[in-house]
């Protein structure tokens, strides 16, 4: 996502720069169907986070809107929806990472497979045991992705998790709060097609989400 | 989330794991071992005398000796100062690899003449595929007999000759003078002394650490290589890590080959034209440094390593040479040696069937190619790919962490509903589907998966309009229309799908799969629920 923001023409070449990124970036999230958005302004002018707002949109949709702002580094929360959570975890899985799923003893692997994420590179820890932070630290050391759940860590776990991603580059998944987490998304409805009596089965969701991007580029930027 | 914390609550990870991998396919080889292969050099080489004792040491510590000094007590590992103690007549000669492989070119052409296929993997010890040689010569004894006659014969060195199943049976074997019938190793390599795994791979990279590896496990009490074998391996993982599988593999005579069908993406192989041509031996490193550096990254680069290494020569007369080393525990540097010691071994002519001209082309090919991480040896570590290296080492930190039973790797198989088509493998052990997932399976449940998969699936309540129990009938048909899933209100369902598997065996299966959507916490959820033996229970969660 780096985009030309240095140019020697001086400021009005750069306001066209910035323009040109900015309708890219709206075109993009139209696509992946953003109906609402709201951006929030930071310090001296630039917008700090975007809220963005899907409704009945497939899970890929999501995973497309979320990707670009879910840089190596940093933290997603999903909440309200294992299915986002996979597509969200199998978007960002890039051709030679390896992922951790960790504390959901009950994932649906084979519905995160569908989703994107390559289980011959993939290892599951049911259980966090007795120490879940020390647990949790060598998964982010270790693993590109780590798609975590059932974690209940002190604000003082979260802030030395987040300081070891940021150190090896990697990306962590949360299913369910992570205090400030930059990447939020809230899945308020998973709508499966009506099943009618003894009709056709269930088929590919659509979603009701809320989403929280912060930092990046995007819409929220002025 | 409350129904779905609700049913995480209730899991275990009891049940999350599968029995024992399938066997994978094992090689027939034959081992052909020179016992003393340094002593024997230096002697054939003029460095020592043919009437004394002699004993190969480097700086420190002895490498090998002859039989007269092993018979005047000395032995390999000892200092060079209880050598010479124990057997003052003995004649001490510096420790050279590359005169130890140079000369034992003489041999491997030799063997090669005779039987196809050889590889290398230590000067004094090459093996060679055994199915089609003892075929042709009428029997394992008859192909060993033919060996040892000829080996004597042409090259003046006494050989022991042994077939077995993989490679650690074969080089003890070949020890014993044994042709172990097929499928009989592993009963074979169970009782015998837990040091043999060390005395058999001596000189490969992993030598001092296997030394090690044999004084933990004889201070943990593991007496003989069966019970080795018989620990189980996310234990060996767990508290030996990558090279405690790779040993418990080999006693197992488990190596894993390339399955049949896999097909390499395609070639790995590096080459260099030699202008001017090379004939002299002290341009051979930096040649053989370079290709080999060559090749290492050219496999990194795809995420490969490999198990055999393939070098070829074209001379100015455009005659061809062409040497495979199985690359058994070597790191890159290993293989640059290799490639030097072969060039070497051609080029001073000691095996008697010098070059007819000097080299002009050098090409290394890499053999038995396989992804990172999931091959037999450890070459690289644990895989070329640096992402895997980095979560090998995270998983195997984790196991330690959580124990036994802490970390698995979820494999794709074949089946019919989401469960089983995913087996969930302990860390370290086999990741073997243990059913085709290529077949069609018909009455297979429709995708998309359920995102959750219950480990323990609890029992839920499905009744009709009349609150009656929904019971599946000798047709697993429904007895009614299904209305409520507990106290939820069901909105809609699909289904049934009946499974019917193996009803002539004792794993026999008859369930009936179907799909509700339920009204809960003021939300619509999309469940699986499945029926068998009367009882209704929740298979998964479309949540």
């Amino acid at each position: 996502m780096a985009l030309p923001l240095a140019v020697s023409a001086g400021h009005g070449a750069q306001v066209g720069v910035l323009d040109r990124a900015r309708q890219a970036l709206r075109a993009a999230e139209a696509r992946a169907g953003v109906t609402a958005i709201r951006g929030g302004r930071g310090a001296k002018g630039c917008a700090s986070s975007s809220r963005l707002k899907l409704r009945q949109a497939a899970l890929s949709q999501l995973a497309d809107a979320v990707a670009p702002r879910f840089v190596p580094g940093t933290v997603a929360q999903v909440t309200g929806s294992t299915a986002a959570l996979w597509a969200v975890a199998g978007a960002v899985m890039g051709s030679e990472d390896w992922c951790a799923v960790a504390g959901l003893p009950g994932a649906g692997l084979l519905a995160a497979e569908s989703a994107g994420l390559v289980l011959s590179r993939t290892v599951l820890v049911p259980q966090w045991g007795d120490r879940p932070p020390r647990v949790l630290a060598a998964l982010v050391d270790a693993y590109g992705l780590v798609v975590a759940g059932g974690l209940k860590l002190t604000a003082g776990d979260m802030r030395r998790i987040e300081a070891r991603l940021r150190f090896t580059q990697g990306r962590l998944v949360v299913a369910g709060r992570w205090t400030l987490a930059p990447v939020v998304v809230d899945v308020k409805q998973l709508i499966t097609a009506a099943l009618g009596e003894n009709q056709r089965p269930v088929g590919e969701p659509l979603v009701d989400a809320d989403l929280v991007l912060k930092g990046g580029f995007g819409n929220g930027i002025d | 989330m409350a129904l779905i914390d609700h049913l995480l609550v209730a899991q275990t990870q009891d049940g999350l794991g599968e029995g024992a991998a399938a066997s994978p396919p094992k090689r027939r080889l034959l081992a052909v071992w020179i016992p003393d292969w340094p002593a024997a050099a230096a002697i054939k080489v003029g460095a020592a005398p043919t009437d004394q004792p002699v004993v190969v040491a480097d700086a420190r510590r002895v490498k090998a000796v002859s039989a007269p000094a092993r018979a005047a007590g000395v032995r390999r590992g000892m200092k060079r100062r209880t050598a010479s103690s124990l057997c003052p007549t003995a004649v001490i000669v510096a420790s050279d690899l590359t005169r130890d492989a140079q000369v034992f070119e003489e041999v491997a052409i030799l063997v090669h003449s005779l039987v196809p296929g050889v590889e290398l993997l230590r000067p004094g010890l090459l093996l060679c595929p055994a199915v089609y040689a003892s075929r042709y010569h009428g029997s394992d004894e008859a192909l060993m007999e033919h060996l040892l006659t000829e080996v004597a014969a042409n090259t003046g060195v006494e050989s022991w000759v042994g077939v077995a199943d993989g490679l650690l049976a074969a080089i003890l074997a070949a020890r014993d003078g044994l042709a172990i019938p097929p499928g009989e190793s592993p009963d074979y390599l169970a009782g015998r002394p837990l040091r043999d795994l060390g005395v058999a791979l001596q000189g490969t990279a992993h030598g001092e650490d296997l030394d090690v590896l044999m004084d933990l496990l004889g201070r943990l009490g593991i007496r003989t290589l069966g019970d080795f074998a018989s620990l189980p391996t996310h234990n060996v993982t767990e508290r030996f890590g990558s090279l405690g599988v790779w040993a418990q593999r080999l006693v197992r005579a488990e190596d894993v080959v390339p399955q049949a069908g896999h097909r390499l993406p395609q070639e790995f192989n590096t080459w260099v034209d030699l202008d001017p041509p090379l004939n002299r031996l002290e341009l051979v490193q930096p040649v053989a440094a370079r290709l080999a550096e060559e090749l290492h990254t050219m496999l990194v680069a795809h995420g490969q390593t490999y198990d055999r290494l393939r070098i070829r020569a074209t001379t100015e007369t455009c005659e061809q040479l062409e040497r495979t080393w199985r690359l058994e525990g070597v790191d890159s540097n290993g293989v640059a040696d290799r490639v030097r010691w072969q060039l070497e071994g051609w080029l001073n002519g000691r095996s008697g069937l010098a070059p007819s001209g000097p080299l002009t082309r050098l090409m290394l090919e890499a053999e038995e190619v396989h992804p990172a991480g999931v091959g037999s040896t450890r070459l690289w570590g644990a895989g070329s790919n640096h992402a895997a290296v980095r979560a090998v080492r995270g998983a195997d930190r984790v196991h330690t962490i959580l124990g036994g039973q802490g970390v698995y790797q979820p494999v794709a198989q074949g089946g019919r509903d989401p469960r089983e088509r995913i087996r969930l493998v302990g860390w370290g052990d086999e990741t073997i589907p243990l059913r085709p997932s290529d077949r069609p399976w018909p009455g297979a449940i429709p995708d998309p998966p359920p995102s959750l998969v219950p480990a323990q699936p609890p029992a839920v309540e499905l009744t009709d309009p009349q609150g009656q129990a929904i019971e599946v009938n000798s047709a697993l048909e429904l007895s009614g229309c299904p209305t409520r899933l507990g106290r939820n209100r069901i909105k809609g369902w699909a289904g049934p799908w009946p499974v019917v598997e193996q009803w002539w065996s004792r794993q026999a299966k008859r369930c009936v799969y179907l799909q509700v959507q339920v009204e809960a916490d003021n939300r619509e959820r999309a469940a699986l629920l499945a029926c068998e033996g009367g009882r209704w229970r929740l298979e998964g969660l479309y949540d």
